[in-house]
């Protein structure tokens, strides 16, 4: 299961991707519940519809586009929160920390 | 016997330039409170109600500054722990002390070039609370108060290190309070204009530079050295402002060939807004001498004039600058001639 957050917005408008790829039984074992947490029917799939939904848009704040497998869920940052921040959180550190190890993992240039 | 009275320079206007008090302003000053004891007289002889001003228009001679700093430590709840009042000293910390100079600095602008009394035109209090969230690489108004991040160290710097952060952030307050523009779309690409431009005049103002001395950048000095870039925007030259292999390149358009038809960003609204942005500069830069003085009052007149709808499309906030220019300097007036040569560059229809 491939899990992506996509935040755009904010004063920079700097759109920043967060990208898991949860294959092996442990990473499913240990990104199920926290996808399963999250209440993905009850929130807007899209961007223009969260922007919709989401009517009293506060200037320069995130919104986030987060897929997870087939599901989809679009929200503003306040929105991100319970369920919805923990997996953001989580994909973002995993994300992160793999930028920083394949880093140390390149070889040094000589 | 009815008398029949026309004023050249609407009522409205002559009530405000009457009550500044700004240097270089005295002699119209005086010469319009000439101008509405002439007009108070004949509206008296007609008997008829003087025309209630639109809020934005009320002339208050704008009070002192009330700044109070929190800090949210690190946590995202608001507004944190009381850490600066006004009138207290520095304290040592930078974005404490940043943001009480940069909400200084901003009060003064808007008080010292447009009459305005702090946000809200009534002298509301002025809140920043500063280290909001963890390696938070953002800064917002969040409707009655300022938020600063601390920036993640890898990208981003502190936000309050920029001047026109702190002042873009508090011109989302001053657009709340008049026109109200949706923040979607066209109107948030120009709710987000409108918070450059302010915020850039804040640094001009501050730094009293002219519109050729000026940089014209927005946020110049938040991205850490690691990053091939500038600043987050440039008014002069939109799209040019940073080109990075991790956060690729500046993508705002410089007119409306490449104007950006996206769903991100609430439909792009810190996208296009390098269109008007470039208006802006470019009238500033057509008129020269200091942006904050005949381009910063009309973008202010239209802004706060209560005749721009806050689904105002390009077309419509451009053709309510052209009539601010023409109401302030006159239909025949280099001002409003370098309106309508800015928008006729950046290929918005008037």
């Amino acid at each position: 299961m491939k899990i992506k957050v996509e935040r755009s917005g904010g004063i920079a408008a700097v759109t920043r991707v967060w990208t898991v790829d949860a294959q092996s039984d442990s990473d499913l074992s240990q990104w199920q519940p926290l996808v399963e947490a999250c209440p993905w029917d009850s929130v807007p799939k899209t961007p223009r519809a969260a922007a919709e939904q989401f009517a009293e848009a506060q200037p320069d704040r995130f919104i986030y586009s987060i897929r997870a497998g087939q599901r989809r869920a679009a929200l503003p940052e306040q929105a991100v929160t319970g369920p919805w921040r923990i997996l953001v959180d989580s994909a973002r550190e995993a994300a992160e920390e793999l930028r920083a190890q394949e880093r140390r993992d390149e070889p040094a240039p000589g | 016997m009815q008398v029949q009275f026309c004023s050249i320079v609407p009522p409205y206007l002559l009530r405000r330039l009457a009550q500044q008090d700004a240097p270089g302003f005295s002699s119209a000053a005086s010469a319009a409170r000439k101008a509405l004891g002439h007009i108070e007289s004949f509206q008296a002889a007609r008997a008829q109600a003087v025309p209630v001003l639109p809020p934005g228009l009320r002339q208050v001679k704008p009070g002192p500054v009330d700044r109070t700093i929190y800090d949210a430590g690190g946590e995202e709840t608001l507004p944190g722990r009381l850490v600066r009042e006004e009138g207290g000293r520095a304290t040592g910390d930078a974005a404490t002390d940043e943001a009480y100079d940069g909400l200084g600095h901003t009060h003064r602008l808007y008080a010292d070039a447009f009459g305005r009394d702090s946000v809200d035109g009534r002298g509301m209090k002025l809140d920043a609370t500063v280290h909001f969230g963890n390696l938070y690489d953002n800064a917002f108004w969040n409707g009655t108060q300022m938020v600063f991040g601390d920036g993640d160290g890898d990208v981003f710097d502190r936000f309050t290190k920029s001047l026109s952060v702190i002042g873009h952030e508090l011109a989302h307050g001053v657009t709340q309070y008049s026109a109200g523009l949706a923040y979607r779309n066209q109107a948030g690409a120009l709710n987000e204009s409108m918070s450059d431009v302010f915020g850039a005049l804040v640094e001009q103002y501050v730094k009293n530079q002219s519109a050729a001395q000026a940089s014209w950048l927005i946020g110049e000095g938040l991205f850490t050295s690691k990053v091939q870039g500038q600043a987050l925007r440039s008014m002069k030259a939109p799209g040019t402002a940073y080109d990075d292999d991790v956060l690729g390149k500046d993508p705002q358009p410089d007119s409306m060939d490449s104007y950006v038809r996206t769903s991100a960003d609430n439909g792009g609204v810190h996208i296009n807004s390098g269109i008007p942005n470039r208006a802006f500069y470019l009238v500033a830069d057509a008129l020269g001498g200091n942006a904050w003085e005949a381009p910063g009052r009309i973008w202010y007149e239209t802004l706060t004039s209560g005749s721009l709808p806050p689904a105002a499309t390009f077309t419509v906030f451009a053709r309510a600058t052209a009539r601010a220019a023409a109401d302030l300097f006159g239909s025949g007036s280099k001002e409003h001639d370098a309106v309508t040569g800015a928008w006729e560059t950046v290929k918005v229809k008037v």
